[in-house]
Order: C-alpha cells, then structure tokens, then sequence
C-alpha cells in the first residue's frame, strides 16, 4: 500500500511508456492522430536507412573513444590519488566538480574553448606551429572534440567508484607482496587491478549506458551536423520525435538503441564477472 | 587517516615519489578547473572586448555590466524568472522524493511480501532504459493529464527514483531490524515508525541522495526542454540553451547567466562534500 506512490511514478513514467514505445514502434503516425500497425515495416527501413545507420556508426564511435579513456584516465588518477598522504579529499572534490554542473553549460564553455578564431585550445596548438582547426565545423574534428569534452566533464565520476574500491582492498595484501620483494607497479598490475574487477566492470557498465545515450552536448555544440557526422541515435530520435512528427519511426529507433545497450552491458556482465572474493 | 600504498615504496625514495604525485594531481586539478575559470572570467569582460585575442584567464577591462544585463535588461526580467522556476521545481522535487524513495526503500529492506524479488529486480532494470525509448510516451501521458508547459510536468516524473529506493534499500537494510520490533510491541503504527525511527535513523543516507536529487534536477535538460514550451516557464538550463541559439551569440552575457546558474550547486556541493561521496559510495556499492 504504502508502496503504491513509488511504483505509481516508476512504472507511469518508465516501464509503460517502454511498453508503450514498443508498440509505437510497429506503427506508423504523429503525435496526435491515428497509429497504422505496419509490422516490422519501420525495423527493415531502420537497417536499410544511411542516416539512422550513421548516427547509429557515430554512437559507438563516440562510446568506443570515449568509454575506455575515461576509465584509464580515471584509474591512473585514482591511484595517484590514492598515494597520497593528505588532500585526498579535496583532490576527489576537484575532478568531480565538472558533475555538478549542467552539460549544456560545460558544453557552452568548450565551444569557446574549440573555437576556431579564439579559443584558447588552437591558441595553445599554435604555440606548437600546428595551423588552426575548425573544431565543431569540421566533420573529421568534430566528433574528437565532444569526445574530449565528455572525458573532461565525466572522469571524475569513475574516479569517486575506484578510489572506494582501492580502499575496500585489504592492507595485508600489500604488505605481503612487499614481503616478497615485488615491485610498486607490479604490485599495481598483478594484485590492485585483479582486485578492482567488479568495480572496474561496474565503471564500464555505467560508461556504456551514459555514453550511448549522448544527447545534451550534440544539441548545444553541433545539432548534429555538419550533415548528421556529428548525430547520435538519441538526437535523431528527438529530432525525428519533435521536429519532424514521425513518431513511429523514432520509437523503433528508440528500441533498437535499447536492445543495443542491453546486449553490450550483458556482454560486459559476463566478462568482469569475478571469482575473486576478498 | 589517508589511505597509502604505506611501505610499497623504500623510505628514501617515498618522499620523491610523493612530490611527483603531489605534482601531477595539481596539474589534474587546474586542467580540471580551468574552464570554468574561462566561463568566470568570461562573464566580467564587456561583450566587445570578447573576441580579444590570444585569450587570457583575467579580464582586462572587469565590469559587472553582463550581470546587470543578465539579471534587469535581459528579455525584460526573464532570467530571475528562470531562476525562481528551478528554484521552485527542485525543491518541490527534492523533497516529495526524499519522502517517497526513503520510505519504498524501507519496505524493501524490511517488509515481506508477495513478489517483492520481481518487483526489485524490475525496478532497478529500468536504470538502463534510455531516455530516448521513454521520451515520446511519458510526453504523451504529461499532454494527457493536461500537464504540458506546467511545473506539474517535470515535478511528478522526478517524484521517485530507482536509483534513490535502490539507495535507500541498501542503507536501511543495514539498520538493526530488533528497533522496529520493539516499537511494534509498544503498539506504534506503520507511519509512526517510519516517521519517528527510520526517518531520524535514515539522515545521512537521505542527506547524500538530496544532494543528488538536487544537483540532477537543477541541471535536467532534456526532459523539460520537451515539456516546457512557453518562455516564461522555462528552466535555467533550459533557458540558457535555448538563448544561445535564439538570439545573436553574446558569450559575455551566457557566461554571466551560467556562473549564477552553477554558483548555488557549488554552494552547496563545497557544504555537503563528504555526504556527497559518501553516497556514491554507498550507492554503488564496493
């Protein structure tokens, strides 16, 4: 009973309209008006249209540059942080503070940052005798230069996870391994890392699902262009869902991004799961 | 007490070791920062001398003309407007779920019932449904229930979480269940126990997901982009995309908005920091 609010708000807003999409997804119409069931008519037009392939190309790309690094960056940061004697605090507050702000603002400063006449990015490249680049205007830089953002905004968040579980690892181990003569890094490599498994799993997961669903920087950076390089599936789907009326065809794009995700964090699931209990 | 890698490294060469690590974690840190620096300083430079080049970190003419501008001029008063906007729908948010995920958390953790499991593990599967699958039905439902351009529309949605029970379940659980037993024996009601034991009990995990659910819903954009339509209903963030594109771009004036927009998340994110990690922590476990 006391329940009922929670799941009332949980399943209106969540589960059903997931249901609800599925079945949009087999039909055709706008907003408003009459839905026509056409079967699997918009899932053979999703896998035979350029641009909903392109922008489903572009959101792995985005994910596959950026989902790694950031967990690197992050467990190189972590660990360093980790050494430290003091300020481990306000070091951890430092690298998460591009979270608590909105992305469409961090967005809005990189695209002063990137800009091409007077950004401070070309201006440090020029120092380097490298010729100014159209960041955002390029289609070959473009999608480099969101990638870059979203590494700057989002490390610190991985950070935060790995560094608690650096601290979940039991002393003696070390002191152990210390006793045995082994080496800092290979200490690192061969008993930190193993040990991280399940948070490092955790931190992939997470990236994956984030990543995938990149959305707020493309509106405020590029709006997806210059032709579509720089669109991601949830763009599209917007667009498609709000600007062009085609409601059908948004919704399968919808699930199809759903059931991409769902596969890769599945897969990523069994890979990290760890027999390793400390 | 900080936690080292203590004895991995031999006394003479720890000290070295420590200041190379003190100073790659500032260079981090300022790398990190640094942008925002550029959005500050941004917003006390007059919009002509913008375009100066090559960029520097201090504004060489500073003026508070962007905030005046930003805060009486803009749009004829429209940015205070935003302001009392978020204002007004985070605080709405933050605390009807505070109440509603608290108390969900707490019948997960001590209450048994009929297909409890199902629902749970229901339940935290949505956290990798996309947005873009939910959009366009939950858009739908909000026009139905004659929501659309209200607070009611991003209000409601924001009322209970996954994560927030999900949070909340973890952190009662670990609560001695013998205090809700004893109260039961003393002929306390279901309310009167959640209301008087686990609500005080429940602080410093509730704490930790107010900041969350705060920060999250001053910063939402994609979600009232859609269900706000009207421009004075707009929210900050909402605002600021939108004047970006709507209007000539004067970065002296979006970056005067952007620090007002950010400053009181920093207020309070410099406040609450230690509930802050520490709910990450307990939010996601190891």
């Amino acid at each position: 009973m006391l329940l009922s609010p929670s799941l009332l708000i949980i399943f209106g807003f969540l589960v059903i309209p997931m249901f609800w999409s599925l079945y949009y997804s087999f039909t055709k119409g706008g907003m408003l008006g009459k839905h026509t069931f056409v079967g699997l008519q918009n899932y053979v037009k999703a896998f035979q249209h350029p641009i909903f392939l392109q922008t489903l190309r572009n959101t792995t790309l985005y994910a596959v540059m950026t989902v790694p690094t950031v967990i690197v960056l992050a467990l190189i940061v972590a660990l360093i942080i980790f050494q430290l004697p003091r300020m481990q605090g306000f070091f951890r507050g430092t690298v998460y503070f591009p979270l608590i702000t909105p992305v469409v603002i961090a967005a809005n400063i990189w695209a002063y940052i990137v800009n091409r006449d007077f950004g401070p990015m070309n201006h440090i490249l020029k120092l380097f005798g490298v010729t100014p680049i159209d960041w955002l205007g390029d289609p070959f830089w473009a999608i480099p230069a969101i990638v870059m953002m979203e590494i700057w905004r989002g490390f610190g968040f991985y950070v935060i996870i790995l560094f608690a579980a650096l601290q979940s690892v039991p002393r003696e181990l070390y002191e152990a391994a210390r006793i045995d003569g082994a080496r800092s890094l290979w200490i690192i490599w061969s008993i930190t890392i193993p040990l991280l498994r399940p948070a490092l799993g955790f931190c992939f997961i997470m990236a994956t699902i984030f990543n995938f669903q990149l959305f707020d920087a493309i509106y405020v950076l590029t709006k997806g262009g210059p032709a579509w390089k720089t669109s991601t599936v949830s763009w599209y789907v917007y667009q498609q869902a709000f600007q062009s009326d085609n409601v059908g065809f948004a919704s399968t794009m919808g699930i199809v991004l759903l059931l991409v995700i769902l596969a890769l964090s599945l897969i990523q699931l069994r890979f990290f799961r760890s027999d390793v209990e400390y | 007490m900080a936690a080292t890698f203590g004895g991995i490294q031999s006394r003479r060469s720890r000290f070295g070791w420590q200041t190379v690590c003190y100073i790659l974690m500032i260079v981090i840190s300022v790398a990190t920062v640094m942008p925002f620096l550029f959005m500050a300083s941004t917003s006390f430079t007059k919009s002509f001398t913008m375009m100066s080049y090559p960029p520097t970190l201090l504004p060489k003419n500073p003026s508070l003309d962007n905030y005046y501008a930003i805060l009486f001029t803009f749009q004829e008063g429209l940015f205070p407007r935003w302001f009392l906007n978020t204002l007004f729908t985070t605080v709405c948010i933050t605390g009807g779920s505070l109440i509603l995920n608290t108390l969900s958390g707490y019948i997960f953790a001590k209450k048994e019932f009929y297909g409890k499991q199902v629902i749970f593990s229901l339940l935290l599967s949505t956290l990798m449904i996309p947005s873009a699958v939910t959009l366009i039905p939950a858009f739908l439902m909000i026009n139905k229930l004659g929501l659309f351009n209200t607070y009611w529309a991003l209000i409601i949605p924001g009322l209970s979480s996954p994560f927030g029970i999900f949070m909340m379940r973890q952190f009662i659980s670990s609560l001695p269940s013998e205090l809700i037993e004893v109260a039961k024996i003393d002929g306390a009601s279901e309310l009167r126990i959640f209301w008087s034991i686990i609500i005080p009990l429940s602080l410093p995990a509730m704490a930790a997901l107010g900041i969350f659910t705060v920060i999250n819903a001053w910063n939402a954009f994609l979600w009232p982009l859609i269900v706000l339509r009207s421009n004075t209903m707009r929210t900050l963030v909402v605002g600021l995309a939108t004047v970006q594109s709507e209007f000539n771009i004067n970065y002296g004036l979006v970056m005067a908005g952007s620090v007002l927009t950010v400053l009181p998340m920093l207020i309070l994110y410099i406040f609450f920091q230690p509930y802050f990690v520490e709910g990450l922590r307990m939010g996601y476990g190891k």
